[in-house]
């Protein structure tokens, strides 16, 4: 037996799971586990099967590019300079509401 | 007697700055170090025991019973002393603070067209406190109501400051008993000296009470209304990168140093320097740019909304100067060394003195008036330029600048806090109740020539951080923090403690916030007012875990500062020098007496040590007092982007099980 973990951009959200895992539901493959939090796939196969190329070559077929890089951040720096939201505010509050801490209930209670 | 001369690593522990240091030595420039050694301080003066106010004086009260020649007594002098000290420093910040309102009145009126109102939200805030009503006015209409009702302020007849109604309840309640709610700005300024006058208030602690009620007006009035205004122009800052330190004067273009206090000038000078036309007329001179830099509050200004790079605090401004690359420097007020017109001969800068309050000698004076604001900082603009073919070797410090993000008003850290529908201060009091956050140190104030340039606000910094302490800062204390790296986020990383850490991350903030300039420091009491009303941390200021200091303090503005502080219901501590240290007695007013009275304190300490060590101490009794947990250092840290990093270079499979906890 051997393991092979990929990394595959592409794969990033749970429909790209399920789709991996049914289409990778062949002989040779003993165990899989398809992350999108990760965008990673590791497998356990029998190299007497099926070969690490013949693997590689089943992403292609079902058109996820793989990436021989690290897996990604999971947050990418924002490169702007400035929170693009906060001209948008519809306010500047500089004094607690109580009537807001009333209306909040047991949620802000202390 | 002369002392002996400091090497530059005694005299600063910023290093552009003793690159700079070990220059001026090498060709024997005289900067405010060298004075500093060169003179001690006088000791009579320096301990509060001189009388100057009469000309039967002055009188010298060396001795333990000594009385000035009308019978004043040391406590009676050392109290009018602190007093006036308070007095001068109100002053300066409403002073400032009335003239944005009297610019937001010409802009509203069409009378200042390089003006605008930047901020129309800010500026609705303001109306609903002063309660003007909104309905169908334009914000030229608004605006105009406002700037009226700010400059009301200053001189009202009746009533008390309606600023203070942002205040706690509790904390109200505790000025109108006590009888130190400020009447109006201007009133408690002008009965502070008064009051003070020979042959007036006679009782140390009578004297000192109207000290607070002075201070008061300072920080819930001048000051308050300075930062709101000056929000409402140029908009309320928001986080921007910059940089900071003496290497972000550049080789190859015009560099223009604004330096003082107010951003109604400097503002102006910003936008001039970007406007394509003197870009080009410095093109035309050779050089590569129009290139903008700060010292001091104007720094931090136009830090704050602009992003326009630190050069340094108070202590650098003459070492701006040394680096022979600064074609003009520009000043309006407060803070600005007379050492600076000497120092100019041997350099080929241009100094510009712009305020009809402050004419300096070695400075061309080009009076500043909003109403023809961007043609008079055109002409700034094309001065500097002009100098630039004089221009000779240049000292730019080798070493490296920090870059930062500034920009933490007291709006955005409440909206960083929750998002645009949930913001409130509630993240901030559950990491503090939850012990991820042990407490707050507001860390402000000068540097002082006396003591060595920056090290009591790096060493006080760093040790906090390392407790889980957040740091709020403003003034030249936050241009030091920057300079060490400590306003960036990922200083969080390498400085904060674990909890701190956490909440760092989780908000995307640097552990220490800079928010902004002197008078900004009425933004940390909204903060404190906010996280007091917030609930859970008590109902006043004075029941929060919290510190306020100035270690290396030197004006008499830092004084007012602290003494609203105090006023407000914190705990201040000074660093080094305690100006009426000769009389103990009014010591113990301003300590044992206004905690009694008001619920803070004032204290002036030595040591870095000892200043870590009771600052902490205070935080853990008010953790006590409120029943929270105790702080346990090794509590929290398990979560958040620095674990990330740890689970990102496990193999896929134990990366699995360390996120989920459970085996793939």
């Amino acid at each position: 037996m051997k393991e092979l973990t990929l990394t595959i951009p592409g794969l990033f959200a749970d429909h790209h799971v399920l789709r991996i895992r049914k289409a990778l539901d062949i002989p040779g493959i003993e165990e899989l586990y398809a992350s999108s939090a990760w965008r990673q796939v590791w497998i356990r196969y029998d190299e007497d099967t099926l070969s690490e190329d013949a693997i590689e070559d089943m992403f292609h077929t079902l058109g996820y590019e793989l990436d021989e890089k690290e897996p990604p951040l999971l947050v990418e720096r924002i490169r702007a300079g400035r929170d693009p939201q906060w001209e948008k505010l519809a306010a500047r509050v500089t004094k607690t509401n109580p009537a807001d801490l009333k209306m909040s209930g047991e949620f802000r209670r202390y | 007697m002369a002392k002996k001369q400091r090497s530059p690593e005694e005299a600063s522990q910023d290093q552009a700055s003793i690159e700079l240091l070990q220059y001026a030595m090498d060709e024997g420039y005289d900067t405010s170090f060298f004075r500093a050694d060169s003179q001690a301080p006088c000791p009579i003066g320096s301990k509060g025991l001189c009388c100057k106010v009469c000309s039967m004086g002055p009188c010298r009260l060396t001795k333990e019973d000594s009385v000035g020649v009308c019978g004043a007594t040391r406590d009676t002098v050392a109290a009018r002393n602190f007093a006036r000290m308070v007095a001068a420093g109100a002053a300066a910040h409403s002073d400032h603070g009335r003239d944005l309102a009297h610019t937001l009145l010409a802009a509203a009126q069409g009378h200042a067209p390089d003006y605008t109102i930047r901020d129309p939200l800010k500026l609705r805030e303001m109306a609903v406190t002063f309660g003007i009503p909104l309905d169908g006015k334009s914000v030229e209409e608004l605006a105009t109501d406002v700037a009226k009702a700010a400059l009301e302020e200053f001189g009202k007849y009746e009533g008390t400051l309606t600023y203070l109604k942002r205040a706690p309840e509790r904390r109200q309640k505790i000025w109108e008993s006590v009888k130190i709610e400020p009447r109006s700005i201007d009133r408690e300024i002008v009965e502070m000296m008064h009051r003070t006058h020979v042959g007036n208030d006679q009782d140390a602690e009578h004297i000192l009470d109207h000290a607070l009620r002075c201070a008061l007006g300072d920080g819930w009035g001048g000051s308050m209304l300075a930062t709101d205004l000056t929000d409402v122009l140029f908009g309320t800052p928001g986080p921007v990168q910059s940089d900071s330190n003496l290497g972000v004067l550049k080789e190859d273009e015009v560099n223009i140093v604004i330096h003082g206090h107010e951003p109604t000038l400097s503002e102006m000078v910003v936008a001039a320097a970007l406007d394509p036309e003197m870009i080009e007329y410095a093109r035309s001179k050779g050089a590569g740019g129009i290139n903008m830099a700060g010292i001091c509050c104007t720094a931090n200004e136009t830090l704050m909304r602009q992003g326009v790079p630190l050069a340094g605090n108070f202590l650098q401004q003459e070492l701006a100067l040394l680096t022979g690359s600064v074609e003009a420097m520009v000043v309006d007020i407060q803070c600005i060394m007379q050492g600076l017109g000497k120092l100019k001969e041997h350099f080929h800068t241009e100094l510009i003195s712009t305020s009809p309050k402050a004419k300096m000698k070695g400075f061309t004076h080009i009076e500043f008036d909003e109403h023809n604001a961007l043609n008079i900082a055109k002409e700034i603009v094309k001065k500097a330029v002009d100098k630039y073919p004089e221009r000779g070797k240049t000292h730019i410090p080798e070493s490296d600048t920090a870059p930062l993000v500034p920009g933490f008003s007291h709006e955005y850290i409440q909206y960083a806090l929750g998002g645009v529908h949930r913001g409130s201060f509630r993240p901030l009091n559950d990491a503090i109740i939850s012990g991820r956050i042990r407490g707050v140190v507001a860390n402000i104030g000068c540097n002082n020539a006396r003591t060595c340039h920056d090290a009591m606000h790096r060493k006080v910094v760093t040790e906090f951080l390392k407790n889980d302490i957040l740091v709020v800062e403003t003034g030249c204390g936050a241009i030091a923090s920057a300079k060490q790296g400590y306003m960036a986020p990922e200083a969080a990383f390498e400085a904060a403690g674990p909890g701190l850490r956490e909440v760092c991350e989780a908000v995307g903030i640097p552990p220490v916030l800079h928010m902004g300039s002197c008078v900004d420091n009425s933004r940390i009491l909204t903060v404190l007012a906010q996280m007091a009303t917030e609930g859970g941390l008590g109902e006043d200021i004075s029941d929060i875990p919290a510190v306020g200091l100035a270690p290396e303090w030197m004006s008499e503005k830092a004084i007012s500062i602290a003494t609203y502080c105090v006023a407000s219901g914190a705990y201040v501590i000074m660093g080094r020098h305690n100006p009426v240290s000769g009389v103990e007695e009014v010591t113990k007013i301003i300590s044992d007496t206004w905690e009694e009275k008001i619920g803070g304190r004032l204290e002036f300490v030595d040591t870095c040590e000892e200043i870590i060590e009771r600052s902490i101490a205070h935080i853990d009794a008010k953790r006590e007092a409120l029943g929270l947990d105790p702080y346990q250092p090794d509590k929290w840290g398990r979560s958040g982007d620095a674990r990330m990093n740890e689970v990102l270079e496990k193999p896929f499979l134990e990366r699995i099980e360390a996120v989920y906890g459970v085996k793939a």
